[in-house]
């Protein structure tokens, strides 16, 4: 008997340790989704896009609006940025360096303009018409809108 | 050489010590971005010299690119390249025009290029010139000869193309292009094909009328997985030379001839599969070139219905107007003069598989196999002699090191294990080959 109290205990310490560990994992992925915000210029006919879109224009891909408008994507050289690529893109940063390497060798294209820290980015993409971009939660503004991810 | 390279070391460092390199790496005046690269390798086989004097080791193994790019509207992109390279005995560091084109965007999924484009054929010709953006020295030779890069870098006509999204069943994109190739007789294309058509053909001249390619590439819904298929067509290719010919009485026939190809196609089908650090690539490709008629027999067969006064006088003079031959030539087509039919199609064929795993930011190995057979109907020698039979295929397996010192510099270091001399130029070589061989490769990249 005492053997099965003991036991139903064990069992019971385990999953509330299991439990524990799963909210806790749920946390992480989802603060690490969290953490990458995808914002905009006010002027951008859209309040959301898919991934697939997102793939899309920070590859040059996609680069226009709904309403024909021109799509100006930019990118921040922080922490944010393996994360954002990791999330949307499935790229590392040295695969993202290099088909943007290949892209500006070919003549395909000029390389994304970057920004060092978030600020800049911000004031850069609010008064660009077109423009998005992606940035730490933490940093965000309300001088730009928040693209919600479909 | 030595000039341009001393100028374009002078105008990077400028650059860099001026602060010009904005944050992505790019100079950038006014409007205008420049980017460039520029390597110095080392290349050196312990037996049988390769595109090279490599059995005593070469250093005469260099690129250096500059381009300049600008958006002058919102949807138009225009941009120019210059290129120059030595290996061996080919480029020697003149410059060339490598792309200069203007890019218009119109659509997502429509835009046109109008000037020199780079030739889109499978995963990597497009951006062979840039030792930077792949992790091996050498690419592999089953698919992307060195003996064929001048021919195959560029066209000088237009393109269409672009990125259609397929939600679920992932993306597509197009590639369409047309216009003119560049074919030099010095060159590896010319070289490459010489032998193929006669043993004794000295080629003085090759053209085409154009050519085109057309790509099509799928990123399927698996993350990190694309394919890619290219088809190309070469129209109305030609090849000017001498060949000399031994008569049945033992007379040498010196003669101009023109070898004119009805056929000169190929196709490239790709694999690239990404998975966090590990990137893995498969490809194959297949060439056909048909020639309207054996020369050799139709020079023959002209002779021998010649009087014996003729024959002695060809021999003497040991020439004949390129141009008299091909119209005798057309004269006698159908039927075919005395016999001289049309030559059998030749294929060529080949593939490789290659992995390549970034341990850190800075480290990166690559392994790859590859394997060539410059005639797919011969894979094994069976027409040549026993001594000879390995010059029917190349099989390499190739270990590859590429340390990024920073987002600048990049070393890489690289060993090949080849298996027959397949595909390459023989002339290198007088003094015999050895079926296996080792060929080592190092290779130093500045790029902004």
């Amino acid at each position: 008997m005492k053997i099965r109290i003991r036991s139903g205990q064990t069992a019971g310490k385990t999953a509330v340790i299991f439990s524990l560990l799963f909210q806790l994992i749920v946390f992480i992925s989802f603060s690490s989704a969290e953490d990458v915000l995808i914002i905009a210029n006010k002027d951008v006919p859209v309040d959301s896009l898919s991934k697939n879109e997102i793939r899309g224009i920070f590859l040059g891909e996609k680069i226009k609006w709904d309403n024909d408008s021109k799509i100006t994507f930019v990118i921040l050289k922080t922490e944010v940025h393996d994360l954002f690529l990791k999330e949307y893109l499935g790229n590392t940063a040295a695969q993202y360096q290099n088909y943007w390497k290949k892209m500006v060798f070919t003549g395909k294209s000029k390389s994304p303009k970057s920004f060092k820290d978030a600020e800049s980015l911000m004031d850069y993409v609010a008064e660009t018409g077109g423009a998005v971009a992606y940035l730490p939660a933490s940093a965000y503004n309300d001088k730009v809108k928040i693209i919600s991810v479909k | 050489m030595k000039k341009i390279m001393m100028l374009f070391v002078s105008v990077v460092s400028i650059m860099m010590t001026g602060g010009w390199l904005n944050s992505s790496h790019a100079f950038e005046a006014g409007d205008i971005e420049i980017h460039g690269f520029i390597s110095q390798g080392y290349l050196f086989t312990d037996k049988n010299n390769y595109l090279a004097e490599t059995e005593d080791g070469t250093f005469e193994f260099n690129e250096m690119g500059i381009n300049f790019s600008a958006d002058l509207t919102e949807l138009l992109h225009v941009g120019v390249q210059f290129f120059a390279r030595d290996l061996g005995t080919v480029g020697n560091d003149d410059v060339v025009l490598d792309w200069a084109y203007g890019d218009f965007r119109w659509k997502d999924w429509l835009g046109f290029r109008a000037g020199r484009i780079k030739i889109d054929y499978g995963l990597y010709n497009e951006t062979r010139e840039m030792d930077m953006l792949r992790t091996g020295v050498m690419l592999p030779q089953s698919v992307y000869s060195e003996l064929w890069r001048d021919s195959f870098s560029g066209v000088s006509g237009a393109a269409l193309y672009g990125y259609i999204p397929l939600s679920v069943m992932g993306r597509f994109a197009y590639n369409l292009e047309i216009g003119a190739m560049t074919f030099k007789e010095d060159e590896g294309f010319s070289r490459t094909f010489a032998p193929r058509l006669h043993e004794t053909l000295d080629i003085s001249g090759m053209d085409a009328d154009f050519a085109w390619f057309a790509n099509a590439q799928w990123h399927t819904p698996l993350p990190g997985m694309k394919t890619k298929f290219t088809y190309y067509e070469i129209e109305n290719l030609k090849a000017d030379g001498d060949i000399s010919v031994i008569t049945k009485e033992g007379d040498i026939i010196n003669s101009l001839v023109t070898y004119e190809f009805s056929e000169k196609s190929g196709y490239v089908l790709s694999l690239e599969y990404i998975w966090k650090n590990l990137t893995f690539t498969a490809e194959y490709a297949k060439d056909d070139y048909q020639i309207e008629r054996d020369m050799e027999a139709f020079l023959l067969a002209q002779v021998a219905t010649q009087p014996q006064a003729d024959i002695t006088q060809s021999a003497a003079d040991a020439i004949q107007p390129a141009a008299e031959i091909t119209q005798a030539q057309e004269q006698t087509s159908g039927e075919g003069l005395l016999g001289t039919g049309q030559p059998k199609k030749k294929t060529s064929e080949g593939w490789y598989v290659s992995a390549s795993y970034r341990f850190t930011d800075r480290f990166e190995t690559g392994l790859t196999y590859s394997e060539y057979y410059p005639d797919a109907d011969n894979k094994h020698g069976e027409e040549k002699r026993e001594g000879d039979k390995f010059t029917s295929w190349l099989k390499t397996t190739t270990l590859s090191a590429r340390f990024d010192i920073n987002d600048y510099w990049l070393l890489k270091l690289e060993a090949s294990y080849n298996d027959g001399f397949g595909g390459i130029n023989l002339a290198d070589n007088p003094e015999g080959l050895e079926r296996c061989w080792y060929l080592f490769a190092a290779k130093m990249t500045f790029n902004f």
